[in-house]
């Protein structure tokens, strides 16, 4: 039942609006295009892209907009639009003063 | 960037169901208590620790072992038993508002005649003059003759019987070595033990010049096995763990050792080596699980990843592996270093908080795009495009302080950024008596 229900309005005007492009650019510069649901959690966002850049999910942060992108959050949650930009950053690490 | 590749997310499998498919990685909303305890212990190790050893039944050797004052009157210091929870209170008091034994260093280090001096051994002295137990006398004489018959140790945080304290203070004696602290668990008051030399199996010591700490691991009978000396007594090595700062543990260390010629025997001296380096029980010892590093308390255990803080749209996500980064002689990541600025903003008067705005270790990175062409950082529009989203909800120019982290060359600093509004206001005209770092922000 459900699953007819959601079938039907994916057709035409409807799946326009439920899915949405987004750029996701590495800190190089490259620039990946993703179309994914409004409703899909950017986990497989973070895994899709990790996976054709053959990197580990945990070596990178996705930024939107300067915050952090949790793998549960969706497009909808945070309020991305079509054709957004989502930043992949490779975690920075690094110490401090105070060893001598 | 010609044809760029589109990816249909939707399509690499059938949505929703995967939200199982990755492991467990809970929301923040439904985190619970565990985490926000941990959260607020991570500056603190102890709180940490103790939520953390919940997970670690092994750590807890018997389950006996009711921590709070269980005294027993061993050989030459027999502390009296109710009394001598007060009179730890106090000591304990004295050790952690440490002002008077600050003040009175000096003068220990004259009147040491000849043992070494020690910031500690005065906080003890403190601490048996505040108690009227017998055990005072002991010690006050030992100290008039500037004999030193005791050596004090105040280690950061001490382990026994899988729990963390913070304030004890471990007294090496010529017959006896005593625990006195408390616990950083609710409601679990103070505590006390003793143990004869002949009760110790051995003592390894460990010394890193580096990080000017030693960390000291004790291996006692257990005491319980003691008490049910009839036999089916589970004899077995209980471990306490310690681990001080001491400038010259040397000196500390022989002055131990020259209480009795049996701490000698016992001593283990390991230099600068490291770590991480397990050891294994006693053979025949029924298994205490010896925790892997000494210096932090073990962390394998697996635990859920922590969001901090929850609800927050831009919290940060913290896991095992970042956890791990606190290690010492371990770089920190962006994430602890984010987790700590969301801490102590979170920390700040809510009334307070609109005066500062924290960006997040990634946007100097981001504005100066350091990874592709450093030179276009000065072209300040293309750098203000970059970065120009990431404050859309705030205004900059009513901050008084802006922070900005910034991670160069494996190395962690900080911009800070005071009353950019100010340059704002002045439109230019007085920009030069202006520090730069004022300015290049708010030109943007």
């Amino acid at each position: 039942m459900a699953g007819a229900e959601e079938q039907k309005p994916n057709v035409g005007d409807q799946s326009q609006s439920n899915q949405i492009n987004i750029k996701v650019k590495s800190q190089e510069g490259n620039e990946v295009f993703f179309r994914i649901k409004r409703s899909t959690q950017l986990r497989k966002l973070m895994t899709a892209y990790c996976d054709r850049q053959s990197m580990d999910v945990n070596s990178i942060v996705f930024l939107f907009d300067g915050q952090r992108i949790k793998a549960e959050q969706t497009p909808d949650q945070l309020g991305m639009e079509d054709g957004d930009e989502v930043d992949a950053m490779l975690h920075q690490t690094g110490g401090g003063f105070g060893d001598i | 960037m010609g044809d760029l590749p589109c990816v249909d997310i939707d399509a690499i499998d059938n949505d929703h169901n995967c939200d199982n498919a990755f492991s467990s990685a809970p929301l923040g909303v439904n985190g619970d208590d565990l985490a926000t305890k941990q959260m607020c212990g991570l500056d603190d190790v102890l709180l940490f620790n103790s939520t953390s050893q919940e997970q670690h039944p092994q750590l807890i050797p018997d389950k006996s072992g009711s921590f709070s004052a269980q005294l027993e009157p061993i050989a030459s210091t027999p502390a009296a038993a109710s009394p001598g929870n007060s009179q730890l209170n106090c000591a304990l008091q004295e050790s952690s508002s440490s002002d008077e034994s600050v003040d009175v260093i000096p003068d220990a280090d004259e009147s040491m005649s000849e043992s070494s001096p020690s910031t500690s051994d005065i906080l003890e002295d403190d601490v048996t003059l505040n108690g009227h137990g017998p055990s005072s006398d002991y010690c006050f004489s030992g100290w008039e003759m500037g004999n030193s018959n005791m050596a004090v140790v105040c280690p950061d945080y001490i382990v026994y019987r899988g729990r963390y304290c913070t304030e004890g203070v471990l007294v090496f004696s010529s017959n006896c070595v005593e625990l006195k602290g408390s616990t950083a668990y609710e409601n679990q008051g103070t505590f006390s033990f003793q143990w004869r030399i002949d009760d110790i199996v051995d003592i390894e010591s460990q010394w890193s010049a580096r990080l000017r700490v030693a960390m000291v691991k004790l291996r006692l009978i257990s005491k319980d096995a003691i008490q049910v000396e009839g036999g089916q007594g589970t004899s077995g090595i209980e471990e306490l763990q310690f681990t001080a700062v001491e400038l010259n543990w040397y000196k500390k260390q022989e002055e131990i050792m020259s209480l009795d010629v049996r701490y000698k025997a016992l001593w283990n001296a390991v230099f600068d080596s490291d770590i991480g380096r397990d050891r294994e029980a006693l053979p025949g010892q029924n298994g205490i699980c010896i925790s892997r590093k000494r210096y932090f308390p073990d962390f394998d255990e697996p635990f859920e990843e922590v969001v901090y803080p929850k609800g927050d749209s831009d919290a940060v996500a913290i896991s095992k592996r970042d956890v791990d980064l606190l290690q010492p002689d371990t770089f920190v990541n962006d994430t602890i270093i984010d987790f700590y600025i969301k801490y102590l903003k979170n920390e700040m008067q809510p009334e307070e908080r609109h005066r500062f705005h924290f960006f997040n270790s990634f946007f100097f990175r981001k504005l100066i795009d350091l990874d592709k062409d450093p030179l276009s950082a000065f072209e300040s529009k293309a750098a203000f495009q970059r970065v120009r989203k990431w404050t859309r909800k705030v205004n900059l120019f009513e901050k008084d302080y802006v922070f900005i982290p910034v991670n160069f060359n494996y190395h962690w600093s900080l911009i800070v950024v005071c009353h950019p509004g100010e340059v704002a206001k002045s439109q230019g005209k007085f920009l030069r008596h202006i520090s730069p770092c004022q300015s290049s922000v708010a030109r943007d």
